[in-house]
């Protein structure tokens, strides 16, 4: 730190102060996570069978969840980019609400249309199918917090390259599923991956929607989080196991924000317009 | 089927273009012109800012609704007020400043998209794309990404994938205005090449004379959204009928009236119209109306004014100007302003008694024999033209007229 400004650093240097404060509190309670770590244990904590039954389930579940989000998101992340401002900013908005509520409000929304009593639920109950509390919940939950991951990351990128290139493409005779599947999408693709692996990896860790939509059974609904959470207070795994999972998990957070930096606002644009 | 043409075998791809079109634009403009091509021609479409020319291609592409009219390409009627066929089965192509290539294709695959999103199969494809990149100088450059071509490269490539798919018209909108002045020339030359030898019918529009002269045939030009004048190239720039037609055409134009054989016009210029008419080549007649005489820069000569004894010493003239004396035409004028242009020395002066909002008269003079002191603006010069070098032209437009409310077309 030194006593001037310079031309690389033209601010305060005393800012360095919360920045390395802002760092540590990031990375030390994870440094902390790791160090409470049994080493010696941890290959039989994961293939403990609590712990394998909440693996296959939160990966199964989120794969299944990441594909739907991508099925119904990637379409309606394209009409967004399309759309005039305004209604862009208020679809945005729509798309935004499971981000900024409480995952578990998330929950309580779900259940009040699917549960028993909820509107949908009591259409569906007439053919015997009971969404909440089992795997489909789960699914159920995990792609609702995680859509608006995937449709934004996609608009962003679509938005931010304009709509010439499907205008030329339709010039030069290519009929509009063309359009679609030989231009937007692959032009979209640095959105496309970085919106799905961040999907993925909010499925994966999804917790509150789930414990109230979907609930904690064993097998069926204890996914990963659930797991972990329910091994603190004391039944179902072991805190060990629970340690491991979290690992687990920090370790696939990490891998899956190094792959979706793969994407940056403007990657296609370069200098062909 | 054999792939694309050969250069030499000349076949007629393009359609008539015949569009009658009326767009209502925003701020109350309404375009509202008549547009024609025959088949494998190429028309040059002029005009000023927001005078409508980019609304009529945008009307043509499908781009902007007809309110009224209809666009008939070839055989079928593409646009009426009512329906619209899409984009993709026009069959019309746009080139502009921004050769739009799909960056995740490579060069050859880009000039193939029109081809395979037709149906050709990838290898039949892959090989026509070859064979375009050939005709185009880029021979060999098939599997470059386009972030790697320069910008007249990527032009040329733009060309060859427009010029692929054999469309019926291509329209192309100030095409080299992105490149500089030698890539300009180069891509311009070729446009102009494979434009003839494809036969493809195209609409240029543009504002730079250079571009209308080396690729049309013909010239519309477009004032307030509506056809002012439009004709053959050499009649249009060389009898200019309003205002803008003769700035781009780069003449002098004075505006008059006929009256009885006899044209006048402001500050006691007057002409002979029935000797005009007689001595013309190209069928000017004398009728009465109002009427502009149109000269060259070139062919107008300063001599100086005023005091006697300098009276008539030439001032400076080109080096093609027309021979002195006989029948003289000309008048005292002010200079307003001396411009030094890369031809020469450019001085153009206000005739006494011209209309104060009448543009001045451009005499270009030879730099060497130019008398420069005498050339400051406020000077009084005499201005001398050579009748023989004028032209009467029946006036378009009245210069009076409030001018129509203009939009970024």
């Amino acid at each position: 730190m030194t006593g001037r400004a310079d031309a690389s650093w033209p601010w305060p240097p005393v800012l360095a102060v919360p920045i390395v404060v802002g760092l540590l509190l990031l990375v030390v309670p994870m440094a902390a996570l790791v160090g409470k770590v049994e080493w010696a244990s941890l290959g039989a904590d994961i293939a403990s069978p609590e712990a394998l039954s909440a693996l296959g389930l939160s990966l199964g579940t989120a794969l299944l969840a990441t594909a739907i989000c991508l099925l119904l998101g990637a379409p309606l992340a394209i009409a967004i980019a399309r759309a005039g401002d305004r209604t862009a900013a208020w679809l945005r908005a729509i798309v935004t609400i499971p981000l900024v509520l409480p995952p578990l409000v998330d929950g309580v929304a779900l259940l009040a249309l699917l549960g028993r009593d909820g509107p949908l639920g009591r259409v569906l109950a007439v053919w015997g199918v009971e969404v909440p509390f089992t795997t489909s919940a789960v699914v159920l939950a995990q792609t609702f917090v995680s859509l608006p991951f995937l449709v934004l990351a996609i608009e962003g990128t679509v938005r931010a390259r304009g709509i010439a290139l499907e205008r030329t493409a339709a010039s030069l005779g290519a009929p509009p599923w063309t359009v679609l599947l030989r231009v937007t999408l692959p032009l979209a693709a640095p959105g496309l991956l970085a919106g799905t692996t961040l999907c993925f990896a909010r499925a994966l860790g999804e917790f509150g929607a789930t414990a109230i939509f979907a609930g904690n059974a064993p097998g069926v609904t204890r996914t990963m989080p659930l797991a972990i959470y329910t091994a603190f207070h004391g039944t179902g795994a072991t805190q060990a196991t629970a340690i491991a999972l979290s690992l687990l998990l920090l370790v696939s957070a990490i891998a899956v924000l190094l792959l979706a930096r793969a994407w940056r606002p403007g990657a296609m644009t370069g200098s062909v317009r | 089927m054999p792939g694309a043409c050969d250069a030499g075998e000349r076949a007629v791809s393009g359609a008539a273009l015949d569009a009658r079109i009326v767009v209502h634009r925003a701020h109350g403009m309404t375009v509202r012109a008549h547009v024609r091509a025959a088949a494998g021609e190429a028309v040059a479409l002029i005009g000023p800012s927001g005078a409508g020319k980019s609304t009529i291609l945008q009307a043509i592409a499908g781009e902007a609704p007809l309110a009224d009219g209809e666009v008939v390409i070839g055989e079928r009627s593409v646009a009426t007020a009512r329906r619209s066929l899409p984009a993709h089965r026009r069959g019309v192509v746009l080139l502009d400043q921004h050769p739009r290539l799909f960056p995740h294709l490579t060069a050859g695959e880009n000039v193939a998209f029109g081809l395979r999103a037709s149906g050709v199969a990838k290898a039949a494809a892959a090989e026509r794309a070859d064979a375009w990149l050939d005709r185009v100088g880029l021979r060999g450059l098939g599997d470059r990404a386009p972030e790697r071509l320069s910008g007249g490269q990527q032009q040329r490539v733009a060309l060859a994938r427009a010029l692929a798919v054999e469309p019926a018209l291509v329209l192309l909108d100030e095409p080299f205005t992105s490149l500089d002045v030698e890539t300009a020339a180069d891509v311009r030359a070729l446009v102009h090449e494979q434009l003839a030898s494809s036969g493809a019918t195209a609409l240029v529009v543009t504002h730079a004379a250079a571009d209308a002269a080396a690729l049309a045939a013909r010239i519309v030009v477009i004032e307030h959204g509506r056809v002012a004048q439009h004709g053959a190239l050499r009649a249009v720039l060389e009898r200019p009928a309003t205002r803008f037609a003769a700035a781009f055409a780069d003449v002098n134009r004075i505006e008059g009236v006929v009256r009885d054989g006899v044209w006048t016009a402001g500050g006691g210029l007057r002409l002979d119209a029935r000797a005009q008419a007689s001595a013309s080549t190209d069928g000017a007649t004398a009728a009465d109306g109002d009427a502009a005489a149109v000269v060259r820069p070139a062919d107008v000569r300063l001599t100086a004014a005023g005091a006697a004894a300098a009276r008539g010493t030439e001032l400076g003239t080109h080096a093609d100007a027309g021979r002195a004396g006989g029948a003289e035409f000309g008048g005292e004028a002010t200079v307003l302003r001396v411009l030094r242009l890369p031809a020469g020395l450019r001085v153009v002066v206000a005739l006494d008694g011209a209309a104060p909002d009448a543009p001045g008269i451009a005499a270009d003079l030879d730099e060497r024999t130019a008398a420069e002191p005498a050339l400051r603006p406020g000077a009084r010069v005499r201005v001398s033209i050579d009748p023989q070098r004028l032209r009467l032209v029946p006036h378009q437009g009245s210069p009076n007229a409030a001018p129509a409310p203009t939009v970024e077309a």
